[in-house]
């Protein structure tokens, strides 16, 4: 019989031929990758754009929805608040026609607000908009993050006239003037939208295509508030490029296809560092790695326990596996980039302290040796996690690292249904130069509180609300964090710094508004 | 005399199967004795040295003893979830070869085509979205994402069995031991379970092979994308995806090394399923004790060679119902 020669790829082809389109196409892209991105640059910058690469895209595109930096960048140059930070950072009146009137109780906030400005949409910035969004940020259902700040404040608002409202209080509460800075305005229409930004800053957003790109345009008609001495926005637009992979985000901006990188990982700090054409980032910025454990039961219900835990955290660890070095040790919640910042506060040594460690475990009353933590899901937490699951095995604890998403992790955190959480968060766009929602959860009677009784806590995080007084709220600040630590109820193991990366084609990002984790690319420039 | 034994008759694509499975259980048996997978033992990313031969991870990790525990971790996954996709789809598939164009054939059939109308891939994903990513408790016990990996793969693969069993089965069903064996009063459930599916065996393994291959694949595609088993505990595909970040900075044995490892896993299961599914002689229905046919590769079996019968089983024997 004649055998039959079969014509075509079979399976064994098939797979010798993927092996070496693998190989060849790895060496193509890596030679691709290695040309220089200058000449592209300049030839990119003459349509006036100015191009960010973005780690991930928001899921919400309501900036009332959530004061995580994955919204709050693409909203930065789109939405503006009532206040506004000069470059010294203190609280200036942005849509607000100056400085509010408070009543002598200090119940009642009268703002007058900004004639002339208009919505991206041509319609007239008004008190019915304020009004639209303090009323959506208190609306259980809707979800926001906001409302964790401001319930139990603020009593009711109300529009005075077109261009007055009036905020009153239940009862004193000092942080509205912060609040009143970092909360975004929206349009009266838009406050419940998540699939698009109303704002009255100088960009707008004409377009996206959800999880991959956000396109914005100048807008012309844009009341100026922002710009001093007759200046105007510098760029035609901004494009936001979502590119998941650290190290595409690194060749992209080696080749010049950005101007901007946020999160570049370590691993590439040194690649950024040898090329002439790119600026490395880093500075100290209000970034939490946010640390709970849930002292309502077992076994972090023991103090014992909880120091035990603390101590055999490997600090330094995580600073130099996971930052580079790029950091600093953690103590109590409040990192060197917040108020009430302590330098002096050092409870827990750097390296773990097995010895001490095992002796607290001996001595504690719980026999539990096992606990889980629930991380969020990005790369950084989740080598956190390992560095520290690591340490703690040294003293015989066995731990489990849950993964969660966003939505679930935070439901997790609301329902008290853990042992430990853990988390990355940037509270610059919540808090600016401070960190008050860390603290909230030590709170016996907040929402979010993780079973910890300490009247003298409670009394300290009430005063930091309450007060107008700067120099009180920072030592009251100062007292909580030492508390805090001390009792080994919040102990994160570093504050990390905050990363970026540019290229040298792009005025300098500006450290004082990265010290509230603005990237304020409306104001940067080519040069 | 007594044959001598001879040597499983492979081809070469299957020796180098054969030996890329070698490898890949080498790596993950020896790697498993060489260190602590979890213990950081330098302070970050070396290269490959003595002391660590297949470097270290970006956490300063032992990369031999995390790739033996992925390694081991990717085929503790899809044993167990080829096993089941078996264990389900081939009586599902064997039962409606036998009630072959019946309404029951019908019904199996049309739902293992609705599970098959996703691609597996995305079907698997979607299981794993709906059970999500966190421990589950049920009562005392927990189970983590490795088991829900295993069973979201598994059930992924349950129609492809089930076809393969059926098929198999429908062409059993027609020769003429099974008419005969069903003149002789043989119980259905023996000539099914007894005879018949000692037939649907080769095809159902090399299937399995091949599935292997695939399982293995998906799983390091699912723990890439942060689907799969929680960290720390290592996976081919965690640890391929981790070594992503690391690229950059010219740790090429991060990627490389447990790559290999997962290619080894990958071709050496494919090849052997396909020699498996193309070189497996068919047994023949001879009562409880099985007896294999003649060892005689497809290729040496001339076209029309009749299939061997017993003896003692006489041709021709109406069936019962031809009698009714």
């Amino acid at each position: 019989m004649t055998p039959v020669r079969t014509v075509g790829l079979n399976r064994r082809g098939f797979l010798g031929l993927a092996a070496l389109a693998a190989a060849g196409g790895t060496g193509v892209l890596t030679a691709c990758s290695s040309s220089s991105g200058s000449k592209r640059v300049a030839d990119r910058h003459r349509d006036g754009i100015l191009r960010i690469g973005v780690a991930s895209a928001p899921s919400s595109l309501n900036p009332l929805d959530s004061g995580s930096e994955i919204t709050r960048w693409i909203a930065e140059p789109i939405m503006e608040s009532l206040y506004g930070y000069d470059a010294k950072l203190a609280s200036v009146p942005l849509l607000a026609d100056g400085e509010p009137q408070i009543s002598e109780d200090k119940l009642a906030w009268t703002i007058r607000l900004r004639q002339g400005v208009l919505w991206h949409d041509g319609s007239a910035f008004t008190a019915d908009d304020v009004v639209a969004t303090l009323a959506h940020m208190l609306d259980l259902a809707a979800g926001s993050e906001w409302i964790t700040y401001m319930l139990g404040y603020l009593s009711r608002f109300e529009k005075v006239d077109a261009h007055t409202v009036r905020i009153v209080l239940s009862k004193p509460y000092g942080l509205l003037r912060s609040h009143l800075t970092n909360l975004p305005i929206t349009h009266r229409d838009f406050v419940a939208r998540k699939d698009t930004m109303m704002g009255t800053g100088p960009y707008r957003l004409d377009k996206f295509v959800a999880g991959q790109s956000f396109t914005l345009s100048r807008f012309d008609r844009y009341h100026g508030g922002q710009y001093s001495g007759g200046a105007k926005p510098a760029f035609a637009g901004m494009e936001y490029t979502v590119f998941a992979d650290a190290n595409t985000r690194v060749l992209s901006l080696r080749q010049g296809k950005v101007d901007l990188i946020t999160a570049p990982s370590f691993a590439t700090f040194d690649t950024i560092r040898k090329d002439k054409s790119l600026a490395l980032v880093l500075t100290e910025a209000p970034l939490d790695v946010l640390s709970y454990v849930m002292m309502k039961k077992e076994p972090f219900a023991d103090p014992d326990f909880r120091k035990a835990v603390a101590l055999s955290m490997d600090r330094q660890g995580v600073l130099q596996r996971v930052y580079g070095g790029e950091g600093t040790i953690g103590q109590g919640p409040i990192g060197p980039a917040e108020l009430g910042w302590d330098a002096t506060l050092k409870p827990f040594p750097p390296a773990p302290d097995p010895a001490q460690a095992r002796a607290l475990l001996a001595r504690a009353k719980t026999s539990k040796r096992s606990f889980t933590v629930t991380i969020g899901t990005n790369q950084g937490i989740r080598d956190i996690a390992q560095v520290l699951v690591a340490g703690w095995k040294q003293v015989g604890l066995d731990v489990t690292i849950e993964q969660l998403a966003g939505g679930p992790w935070s439901n997790k955190w609301l329902s008290r249904d853990y042992d430990m959480l853990m988390n990355t968060f940037s509270s610059g766009f919540t808090s600016g130069p401070a960190n008050y929602l860390t603290l909230a959860p030590a709170g016996s009677a907040n929402v979010l509180s993780c079973g910890y009784a300490n009247p003298e806590v409670d009394r300290l995080i009430d005063t930091i609300w309450q007060t107008s007084d700067h120099a009180e709220r920072v030592a009251a600040l100062g007292r909580v964090d030492r508390l805090l630590a001390e009792d080994a109820v919040i102990t994160p193991p570093v504050y990390p710094k905050l990363a970026l990366a540019q290229r040298t084609e792009l005025s300098p990002l500006d450290p004082t508004m990265l010290r509230i984790s603005r990237l304020d690319p409306q104001h940067l420039r080519f040069v | 005399m007594r044959p001598r034994p001879r040597l499983p008759r492979l081809g070469v694509a299957g020796w180098i199967g054969l030996a890329c499975v070698v490898l890949y259980l080498l790596v993950a048996t020896v790697g498993r004795l060489h260190g602590d997978p979890v213990a950081l033992v330098t302070p970050g990313p070396e290269a490959p040295s003595f002391a660590h031969p297949f470097g270290t991870d970006h956490l300063g990790r032992d990369l031999l003893a995390r790739t033996a525990e992925g390694a081991w971790t990717s085929l503790w996954i899809c044993v167990t979830s080829i096993g089941f996709a078996v264990a389900v789809g081939m009586p599902l598939g064997v039962l409606a070869g036998y009630r072959h164009g019946g309404r029951l054939d019908g019904v199996l059939m049309r739902s293992v085509e609705t599970l098959q109308a996703l691609p597996q891939f995305v079907f698997v994903m979607f299981l794993i979205g709906l059970m999500g990513t966190a421990d589950m408790h049920f009562g005392p016990v927990t189970v983590g994402n490795g088991p829900r990996v295993a069973f979201a793969i598994g059930l992924g693969f349950v129609p492809y069995f089930a076809r393969v069993a059926r098929g198999a089965t429908v062409v059993e069903m027609r020769e003429d031991y099974v008419t005969n064996l069903r003149g002789l009063g043989v119980p259905t459930r023996e000539i099914l379970f007894r005879e018949v599916l000692v037939n649907v065996w080769p095809p159902v393994l090399g299937q399995a092979l091949l599935a292997m291959a695939i399982a293995v694949f998906a799983e390091g595609g699912l723990s890439f994308l942060g689907l799969g088993v929680a960290p720390p505990q290592a996976t081919l595909g965690n640890l391929i995806a981790d070594a992503g970040g690391q690229i950059i900075g010219g740790d090429w044995w991060y990627a490389t090394l447990p790559g290999t490892v997962l290619v080894l896993g990958i071709l050496g299961f494919n090849l052997l399923g396909e020699t498996a599914g193309a070189g497996r002689p068919r047994a023949v229905g001879t009562g409880p004790v099985r007896r294999r046919a003649p060892e005689q590769t497809p290729e040496e079996i001339p076209e029309e060679t009749p299939r061997q019968i017993p003896a003692q089983i006489p041709t021709q024997i109406p069936t019962p119902k031809e009698t009714q």
